[in-house]
């Protein structure tokens, strides 16, 4: 092999010479560049959700808002006392007369001009039903259904304290009755 | 090991102080048994036991209920052990036995029962006895007994009362006025 013809290709080098006409026809061939298909395929879209996205932060934030706004609500009405209307405060204007600066007569001053001033006064509102959430559960405010027996037996616990509450008022009556006799005696003698 | 002996030791000892005082509280029951034939006669029969599991059952009720008069009620009776009731109204006078009265009112001589109030008249033929029963300052034991021409009525009530709160209460709450004719028209109460 000679080293000539592989680098410059001067003189002659059989090896390389069949070699090279056997890639023949990989050979590099100068050629035009190959031009695109004059049909381009139209892909798909890709859809845009940031509408929708915007959307939804809107919605969730109108929903915690609401229920912080109700939340503070319910907590002005529940300290203020359970089923009467609570208080709260409203601005309204009052009209008042302020006299004159100049201490004129009352003639002199002519149609006096309104003022007003500008005052909290309460305000009655209908208090609304109060809900007491714990957890995830609400407390029952409902009274709880009696049993037979336990209706039996506060039926009898209660009749017996009928009649043991009648039986002492009687006795309590009557020894009052006699002690408010007897001071009467007392005061007439 | 010790911890063990020690619990049941305050245990036994609990037991010892505690026991005297039943046994007491338990001394505050009358025995009706002589009037056990009345109801045969008797127009108008009211026998009323609260003891043991009913009266727990009726204080259960009581401690459930918001009312503020349920809760008064509940407080007087907090330690109330047993209450014991019988009313007989008849239609004719003496149709029953003076002696079982004065045998019952004798019980009431025992050494602990200390009469509260006690009101005769002539008119109906009316005795009225109040007895309490205390053990130390703790009141173990209330009697009423009624003796009328025409009526008896008994209430024993064992363990701690307050008698003041429930003489308040009568005719509120669920407690209705019993319309048993007792004291005669004109010294009933007015409702």
């Amino acid at each position: 092999m000679k080293e000539d013809y592989l680098w410059n290709k001067t003189g002659s080098d059989t090896g390389i010479e069949q070699l090279e006409n056997a890639l023949a026809q990989f050979r590099f061939n100068a050629t035009e560049p190959p031009t695109l298909p004059a049909k381009i395929l139209a892909l798909p879209e890709k859809r845009s959700y940031g509408f929708f996205k915007l959307g939804l932060v809107f919605a969730v934030s109108l929903v915690v808002v609401g229920s912080i706004v109700w939340m503070r609500f319910t907590t002005i009405n529940s300290s203020a006392g359970f089923g009467d209307s609570a208080k709260q405060s409203e601005v309204r204007d009052v009209p008042v007369s302020i006299p004159a600066v100049d201490s004129k007569p009352a003639i002199d001053s002519g149609p006096r001009e309104k003022h007003f001033v500008r005052t909290v006064q309460p305000v009655r509102i209908a208090a609304r039903p109060i809900r007491i959430v714990a957890g995830r559960s609400q407390i029952k405010t409902q009274p709880e259904k009696l049993t037979r027996e336990e209706k039996y037996a506060y039926g009898q616990l209660m009749l017996a304290l009928a009649i043991t509450s009648n039986e002492l008022k009687i006795v309590r009556d009557k020894i009052n009755g006699r002690e408010e006799r007897n001071a009467a005696d007392d005061r007439q003698k | 090991m010790r911890s063990l002996t020690r619990c049941s030791l305050k245990l036994g000892m609990l037991l010892l102080f505690a026991a005297p005082l039943a046994i007491r509280a338990q001394d505050a029951r009358l025995h009706f048994e002589k009037l056990n034939g009345l109801d045969t006669k008797a127009r108008d029969v009211v026998e009323v036991n609260v003891d043991g599991k009913v009266l727990d059952l009726a204080k259960r009720v009581l401690a459930k209920s918001k009312d503020p008069d349920a809760v008064k009620v509940g407080q007087a009776i907090t330690g109330l052990q047993a209450i014991y009731v019988r009313a007989y109204t008849f239609e004719n006078e003496n149709e029953y036995n003076l002696g079982d009265m004065d045998e019952i009112r004798s019980q009431l001589q025992a050494p602990g029962w200390t009469k509260l109030a006690n009101v005769r008249s002539k008119k109906n033929n009316q005795k009225v006895d109040v007895y309490t029963m205390f053990s130390g300052d703790v009141m173990s034991g209330v009697a009423v007994v009624v003796s009328e021409a025409k009526s008896i009525a008994l209430v024993n009530v064992i363990g701690p009362i307050d008698i003041d709160m429930l003489a308040e209460l009568g005719g509120r709450l669920d407690i209705p006025r019993m319309d048993i004719d007792i004291t005669g028209s004109k010294d009933k109460p007015k409702n």
